[in-house]
């Protein structure tokens, strides 16, 4: 999943990227509102994570805007106001949760799996394909009860196809949600992904094929035909 | 605690029962002095009837009253008293004349002719046994006066020489009547006045007590509103539409000062709000960091510690010009008086800055020409000085110029350009936590420098006025 940081407060910022990214999300970052504003409505994030007091523009402003230009993805406000009205005028705006400074970064994590789960109508966060299950809350994979070792990076590859199985997934799209702006996925970086993570997930001879390539369209991960 | 009912009530009850008691006194007096007169006319005319005692001894009492109204005219014919005397020198010629002399007396009067001070010579029969007690010595007019009889009886006197006798033992008459019937009267009458009294003090009381609680119902209305406000009512203001005059003013400054209460709750909880996220984002960066490197050890770095103690030494810088900023505004700040040289304090905390100021490309301008000697604290005139550079060099613009004077108009004057400050701005730059941009949470200072200073110059006595020029200059100046 990837995942919007908008916070001026750069001794704090360091740190919630550091852990988002070791779970396993693509995090861009930003101290700047305006800027903010602007990678939010360029980029396709899962959750975007704003501060309310803002140079340039507050986290209020940069809400009703992507609100108002159609824009549902997830906001999760980060702030150091904790007064009612505070959280209702947040709320009122659109945004879809709150959390007040200084938070566990357990919480925050969680919080922010929760909203991106919403994102793909997910209540639970336990994904079953056959006989794979992932747990995104507990960071666990398994293939008929064998836990899987995965990278940060192929869970979140895993995760980001298991959320949308039985659909076809461009490439263009997996480059977007998996990798910040940072990374700057080549060509055949998906493909290599995608062959890591077919490897991952075979636990022994006798498992079935669940990843499959739709040539020139993407991956799907399905369960084999009867 | 005396209520103004209680006062009113206490005022007004004794000063009407009062001029009830003194008005009661008057009509008594009054109606006793008109009955005495009136009795005293009554007794004036049997004197009258008596003088001019009918010819015939059988004629009707009213035959004697006509004829003592042309009593005038008929002088002549009628027997005078002169004629009873000289005819009642025998017990015999006394039974006669008493008959004859008291024909024309209703029954309920009282009749005495004596012989100076001897025995009485004739008298009515209803005195039976009694005596009238005498008068006081009397000279030629007739007198009248309060008299008793043996038995007790009260009366009304009237007593006269018989003159027209020419009798050396100087005859008396007494006529008298009994007080009995006016005494009765007034008894009444003051028994009407006493019940009556108490009655109309009763009434007014009640009166008053009705009147006083519906007139004193806005003041208990506003008293009740009163109790029900708090902090989170201070936006509520009290009626003044339905008030009476008398209390519109106090409704008035009551508003007034919900108003400044409302007003200084607000800047609080701003003061409070900025507080929380002054403290809260370091807090939450410390907070954040330590967990991150707790719960992803190999990603940790001596970068992370080097973070930490920046943020908590941040806090703490925070926490302590809070501190010192309460300290100072309790009042309980001691300050010491010495002679101060301000120049040199000024030059100490120039040089203090000066290292920021380079950073900032800034370029400082001392003028300390009109520098003079004072007698005041020098810890806090260079809390002062050190807070005004230091805001000044902060905020100024790259590459602009601050002006530091000492002395001149002024006892300290540091002057800065402040593009992206407007004139609405100043009136706010001594509350504490106030910034300009909200937002600059990373630059270390919490926006509590000038309150700082202001708070300093209040102790010290000093005043601490900021002005914004056309140029876009701000300048803040030190003055006694």
């Amino acid at each position: 999943m990837r995942i919007l940081l908008v916070e001026d407060a750069v001794s704090l910022r360091k740190p919630v990227v550091k852990a988002l990214k070791a779970s396993g999300f693509a995090v861009d970052e930003t101290g700047d509102g305006e800027e903010g504003y602007w990678m939010a409505s360029e980029n396709p994030y899962d959750v975007i994570l704003l501060d309310i007091m803002l140079p340039g523009m507050d986290g209020h402003e940069i809400l009703k805007k992507l609100r108002a230009e159609g824009n549902e993805t997830p906001v999760l406000f980060l702030t150091a106001k904790d007064t009612i009205e505070d959280r209702v005028t947040g709320l009122r705006l659109g945004a879809d949760d709150y959390l007040v400074k200084s938070f566990a970064i357990e919480e925050l994590i969680a919080r922010v799996e929760a909203l991106g789960r919403r994102r793909y109508q997910k209540s639970t966060p336990v994904l079953k394909v056959a006989d794979l299950e992932l747990d995104s809350s507990a960071k666990r994979a398994t293939r008929g009860g064998t836990e899987l070792k995965l990278s940060a990076q192929l869970f979140a590859l895993l995760e980001f196809l298991m959320l949308r199985a039985g659909e076809v997934v461009s490439r263009a799209d997996i480059e977007e949600h998996i990798y910040d702006e940072q990374a700057d996925p080549m060509s055949n970086v998906i493909d290599t992904a995608v062959c890591a993570l077919r490897r991952a997930i075979k636990t022994s001879e006798s498992d079935a094929k669940l990843i499959h390539t739709r040539r020139g369209m993407g991956y799907i991960i399905q369960e084999p035909a009867q | 605690m005396i209520s103004i009912r209680f006062h009113l009530l206490a005022t007004l009850l004794p000063a009407f029962a009062a001029i009830s008691i003194a008005a009661g006194f008057g009509v008594y007096y009054s109606t006793k002095a008109e009955l005495g007169a009136r009795l005293d006319t009554r007794l004036a005319n049997y004197a009258v009837d008596l003088r001019f005692t009918p010819p015939q001894p059988e004629r009707d009492g009213g035959g004697g009253m006509r004829n003592r109204f042309n009593a005038g005219e008929r002088d002549t014919k009628r027997p005078r008293m002169s004629e009873f005397m000289e005819t009642g020198r025998s017990r015999a010629g006394l039974m006669q004349l008493s008959a004859t002399l008291f024909t024309n007396l209703p029954s309920t009067v009282y009749c005495e002719i004596s012989m100076g001070s001897r025995d009485t010579i004739v008298k009515t029969d209803n005195l039976e046994n009694n005596q009238i007690s005498r008068p006081p010595p009397i000279g030629d007019e007739p007198v009248f006066y309060d008299a008793t009889l043996a038995n007790g009886v009260q009366l009304r006197a009237w007593a006269s020489k018989l003159s027209i006798v020419r009798d050396t033992r100087h005859p008396l008459v007494i006529l008298a009547v009994s007080r009995d019937e006016i005494d009765v009267t007034l008894a009444r009458l003051a028994s009407i006045l006493i019940g009556g009294g108490i009655a109309c003090c009763l009434i007014l009381s009640l009166l008053l007590i009705v009147s006083l609680r519906v007139s004193l119902r806005p003041l208990s209305k506003l008293g009740e509103q009163a109790a029900t406000m708090d902090a989170e009512s201070l936006h509520e203001r009290f009626s003044e539409e339905s008030a009476p005059s008398d209390i519109r003013p106090i409704i008035g400054r009551l508003n007034d000062l919900m108003a400044k209460l409302e007003e200084s709750f607000a800047r609080e909880r701003r003061f409070s709000g900025d507080l929380a996220h002054e403290l809260r984002t370091p807090l939450a960066a410390i907070r954040t960091t330590s967990e991150v490197a707790l719960k992803w050890p190999d990603q940790a770095s001596a970068e992370d510690f080097e973070e930490i103690h920046k943020l908590s030494s941040g806090l703490q810088q925070t926490l302590d010009s809070l501190l010192l900023l309460s300290r100072m505004e309790s009042s309980a700040a001691e300050k010491a008086r010495e002679s101060v040289d301000p120049a040199t304090i000024a030059e100490e905390c120039r040089a203090l800055h000066a290292p920021r100021a380079a950073e900032h490309g800034l370029r400082i301008e001392f003028d300390s020409s009109q520098a003079a000697g004072l007698e005041t604290d020098p810890r806090m005139l260079r809390i002062i000085m050190a807070n005004l550079i230091g805001n000044a060099v902060e905020y100024a613009p790259e590459g602009s110029v601050v002006t530091i004077a000492v002395g001149g108009a002024a006892l300290f004057q540091c002057a800065n350009d402040a593009p992206n400050l407007a004139p609405d701005d100043v009136p706010r730059l001594f509350e504490r936590m106030w910034r300009k941009d909200k937002a600059r949470t990373e630059s270390g200072h919490a926006g509590l420098g000038l309150s700082i200073a202001k708070a300093c110059a209040d102790t010290l006595g000093f005043e601490l006025v900021a002005e914004l020029d056309d140029g876009g200059r701000l300048h803040i100046a030190l003055r006694s």
